[in-house]
């Protein structure tokens, strides 16, 4: 059973279509990334979540609630933007209660349990004291904690984060992403996020929903959307990919060029189809021995170093287009990899994706 | 299709589903706003429209009317007059204005606090003061007389020097907020380059205040052709279109004939209009939000001959306000010179006296108090409601208007419209409220400007945070929204206030025997021949404004202090 379930969403702007036929379930206590390009949909889609701006056909279901046609204050939902939102003009106390002194519950109302409820929030923020201070006394990672308490405050069902973090610089964007996963965590929160960080999404999501031009790519765990991605554009937004040109030559090969490679994936294919084959560039091994199939003759036209790994731009026997291979610094200093070096390569064919062209 | 039926389908456009509470209160609220501007501007405008396709009969007749104007050759020749007068008149205060604005933002010159202030004092007085002034100087009995070489200031020169002495202030903010968005680096490039300041000058400044400078140019020409109060004082036999619509009305009672002159007057204002809003549009993507300030570098012999520049100007200004101030205190010019406070028992003269300083005072206090609250919550309707588009842009365009309106056709508009027998709001007519909702309207334009670009600069996820938070957006407006925006609610107060105060054009066709105002009194003592009262009463007007932005001033500053702690933050 789904906490919130879309049906069949579409939104357009005029002319323009900015979700097409979106369909996506989401199980209660999940953290959602929506990720995508700027322009492909997903704030879109969140807002469409909060009621800020209506979708032209499709339902919303959360908690089996119909909620398609309701006004953004008689959904269940807090939400923080890339902005903060903070009131500038009020406290970080005031900020965190203005929902509360709103409240139905007239318990929740009362001055006390406001308070209190502030006080426990700043605790959980690691912000205790900070009550009457102002935004603008707080750093930036600060101000998008308090927001974040603001949204928390009335426990609502559901957290909408809408690029949260892409106003931060980097430190405090890493130590913030591992805070608000275990705030998450903690709380159990259905908890949407929009990014288009592929880092941010991959480290903190449950379930990434990968978006472009208003469609969704693929829906799947951080690991299923990195190794097996079900799309072109997926391969290439998440990571670093290899593309060569090829066609299908028979049930598990292909010809890149002159030369032919054994794959896994591309059964159901007609031979002479045109396809994208595709290889994420730490996939391509140095061949010392073992199995023969996709074993290339290369040199390294291009070397660069990069800390941890090295990037080096091949040239591939046989495939007249540029590959590019990470080795670590074991390999690069094993096999004295460096500009104008000849090797042998491995490709994995496990590791290898078909892409149908889009011709 | 009707305004009305727009406005339903708008509402009823947003949004399939049933409207909710906090939309019905903003619809309620556009809808509210756009009649206020539908009957304050709109029918009046088509009422003055239709009346100039009417003969005295109310028989349509077309164009007859027109015809009748331009065949008649003294009324045509007004046209001439005044398009030679805004011309000339621009293009001196662009000139003096761009020389002094360079010279504010460009030079290290000394007492620039001093020199800007002076030199913005024109704007707290009616245009009507410094023609008076220069009718002591220049005039018959004018101390300065012999330097005119036997021309006289009655008629184009004096009206030039009037206006351009009143129009200066307008045109230096533009030019100083112009040169002040500049970007640094461009500057710095070009000296890296070594490049000549001259051709800095040319390849850089001047690109970079093209638009202001254009600007510039459309308001003082607009304020310039419709400008009433200087051609009256002293344009002696020289008309212009202002004062033919008033003696069309108020002379010939000819009210047709005024509603012509006044479309023709509309043209050039709207055309200015037009223009300005285009420049706006250009000039959006000019400055980006990385560029550098620029800041001068002292150059002694820069400096010194900035100042130079600037010295005549100040001169001027102190001499054309102060001869008025002395004037006013003078017994009787030119022969009993000794001082004594004679001119200002109004209630001896006629034009109606102390109370019409009183009322001058009311009206603009109501004016500001009214105007600002209603024009910012109309802004902040058409800034911040989601959806309801095709209203909200109703609103804005409606808003729009006011700014290609030359005074003198509103306030005949508002004849036409309010005392017409059929309408209900005749029991207007005549009193202080027409005068308020008058003077609203006439400068509205530039307040909801004011007010949309202070509620631009709020981050615009307020309102989607507070429905998340189930919290009604008028809590919202009035916890949040408005404290944040009260430096900009207070500018538009004061604007509103000074121009209230000063205002000839408009009201001078609405007012009653009740509700006679300074400004027009100041008129109708000249023309009795009391000019030492009436400059008198320009200059008590004059101190009134400057006292009340000295209480602007400190009442913002105080405000500041008080409840915008977080900004100092």
């Amino acid at each position: 059973m789904s906490y919130l379930s879309i049906q069949n969403l579409k939104k357009h702007f005029g002319e323009f279509t900015a979700l097409q036929d979106i369909s996506l379930d989401i199980k209660e206590g999940e953290f959602v990334c929506f990720l995508g390009p700027s322009g492909c949909g997903k704030t879109t889609l969140l807002r469409a979540i909060a009621g800020l701006d209506q979708q032209s056909e499709g339902s919303i279901h959360q908690a089996g609630r119909d909620i398609s046609q309701l006004p953004p204050d008689q959904r269940d939902f807090g939400i923080v933007f890339q902005s903060y939102a903070l009131f500038p003009n009020l406290t970080v106390a005031d900020n965190i209660a203005y929902g509360l002194k709103n409240s139905s519950d007239a318990k929740v109302r009362q001055r006390d349990a406001i308070t209190q409820r502030v006080d426990e929030l700043l605790e959980l923020i690691g912000l205790a004291g900070a009550n009457h201070k102002y935004p603008s006394q707080l750093s930036g990672g600060q101000q998008q904690r308090v927001a974040l308490a603001r949204a928390i405050a009335t426990k609502p069902g559901l957290l909408l984060l809408d690029e949260p973090l892409s106003a931060l610089d980097a430190r405090v964007r890493v130590h913030l992403r591992r805070e608000i996963k275990e705030l998450q965590r903690t709380l159990g929160i259905t908890t949407i996020m929009v990014t288009h960080d592929q880092e941010e999404a991959l480290t903190m999501a449950d379930k990434i929903v990968v978006m472009n031009n208003g469609v969704i790519e693929q829906v799947g765990t951080p690991e299923e959307i990195y190794a097996a991605p079900a799309s072109a554009f997926v391969a290439s937004f998440v990571g670093t990919m290899n593309f060569l040109n090829s066609f299908v030559s028979d049930t598990n090969r292909v010809q890149v060029d002159e030369t032919y490679l054994s794959c896994d994936a591309c059964g159901d294919m007609e031979q002479d189809t045109q396809v994208s084959v595709a290889i994420r560039p730490e996939d391509i091994r140095v061949r010392f021995n073992g199995d023969a199939t996709n074993t290339l003759r290369a040199s390294v036209r291009g070397f660069e170093y990069l800390g941890a790994f090295a990037r080096a731009e091949l040239d591939v026997d046989g495939i007249h287009q540029p590959i590019v291979a990470d080795f670590s610094m074991n390999d690069v200093r094993d096999h004295n990899i460096c500009c104008g070096a000849q090797m042998h390569l491995d490709i994995p064919k496990h590791r290898l994706h078909v892409f149908r062209e889009a011709s | 299709m009707s305004s009305r039926s727009i406005a339903m389908n708008a509402v009823g456009g947003a949004s399939r589903r049933f409207l909710h509470k906090d939309q019905w209160v903003q619809a309620a609220g556009l809808l509210i706003a756009a009649a206020f501007l539908l009957v304050a501007m709109v029918l009046p405008l088509y009422a003055i429209l239709s009346k100039s396709v009417q003969n005295k009969a109310g028989d349509f007749v077309g164009l007859e009317n027109f015809i009748a104007y331009a065949s008649s050759p003294s009324l045509f020749d007004s046209v001439l007059n005044s398009l030679f007068i805004a011309s000339l008149t621009t293009v001196i205060v662009i000139t003096l204005a761009l020389l002094a604005a360079y010279a504010l933002t460009r030079s290290c010159m000394p007492f620039k606090g001093v020199i800007r202030l002076l030199m913005m004092g024109p704007i707290f007085a009616p245009s009507l003061l410094p023609a008076i002034s220069l009718v002591y100087l220049f005039g018959n009995q004018g101390f300065l007389k012999s330097w005119l070489f036997g021309e006289s200031i009655y008629g184009p020169i004096g009206i030039v020097i009037s206006l351009s002495f009143w129009c200066f202030p307008h045109a230096l903010m533009i030019l100083i907020t112009a040169l002040s968005n500049t970007d640094a680096r461009l500057y710095e490039s070009a000296k890296a380059l070594r490049t000549s300041g001259w051709r800095t000058f040319f390849t850089v400044t001047l690109p970079s205040i093209k638009y202001g400078l254009i600007s510039a140019s459309f308001v003082v020409f607009t304020l310039v052709i419709t400008d009433f109060g200087a051609p009256k004082v002293i344009g002696g036999q020289y008309d212009v279109l202002a004062t033919d619509i008033y003696k069309q009305v108020i002379g010939q009672q000819n009210f047709q004939m005024g509603a012509v002159v006044s479309v023709i007057l509309l043209l050039p204002a709207m055309l200015a209009f037009a223009a300005d809003r285009w420049v706006q549009k250009k000039q959006v993507a000019l400055v980006t939000s990385r560029a550098q300030p620029y800041r001068a570098e002292p150059n002694r012999r820069k400096d010194v001959s900035m100042l130079a520049l600037c010295l005549p100007i100040i001169a001027i200004v102190i001499g054309v306000l102060g001869t008025a101030v002395y004037a006013s205190f003078v017994t009787f010019w030119p022969y009993n010179l000794s001082l004594s406070l004679n001119n200002y028992q109004f209630d001896l003269m006629d034009g109606g006296g102390w109370d019409a300083y009183f009322n001058s005072i009311e009206m603009a206090f109501y004016t500001a108090l009214f105007g600002s609250f209603l024009i910012f919550t109309n802004a902040y309707l058409v800034e911040k409601v989601q959806g309801m588009r095709a209203l909200r842009g109703l609103v804005h365009l409606f808003a729009m208007i006011p700014l290609a309106v030359p005074g003198l056709v509103l306030g005949l508009a508002y004849i036409f419209f309010f005392n017409a027998p059929n309408n209900p709001l005749n029991s207007l007519y005549g009193t202080m409220g027409i005068l308020v909702i008058c003077t609203i309207a006439h400068y509205y334009t530039v307040c909801h400007l004011t007010s949309i670009t202070a509620l631009k600069q709020i981050d615009k996820e307020f309102e989607a945070v507070s429905a998340s938070l189930k919290v009604p957006f008028y809590q919202t407006f009035l916890r949040v929204t408005l404290p944040l925006c009260l430096p900009a609610l207070l500018e538009v107060g004061i604007y509103l206030f000074v121009n209230a105060v000063n205002t000839v054009s408009a009201v001078v066709f609405l007012y009653s025997a009740n509700t006679t105002l300074a400004s027009v009194s100041i008129l109708n003592m000249d023309d009795a021949g009391d000019i030492a009262p009436a400059a008198a009463m320009g200059v008590l007007l004059m101190l009134t404004c400057m006292g009340v932005k000295l209480l602007h001033w400190l009442l913002s500053r105080q405000l500041i202090n008080n409840t915008q702690a977080w900004r100092k933050a």
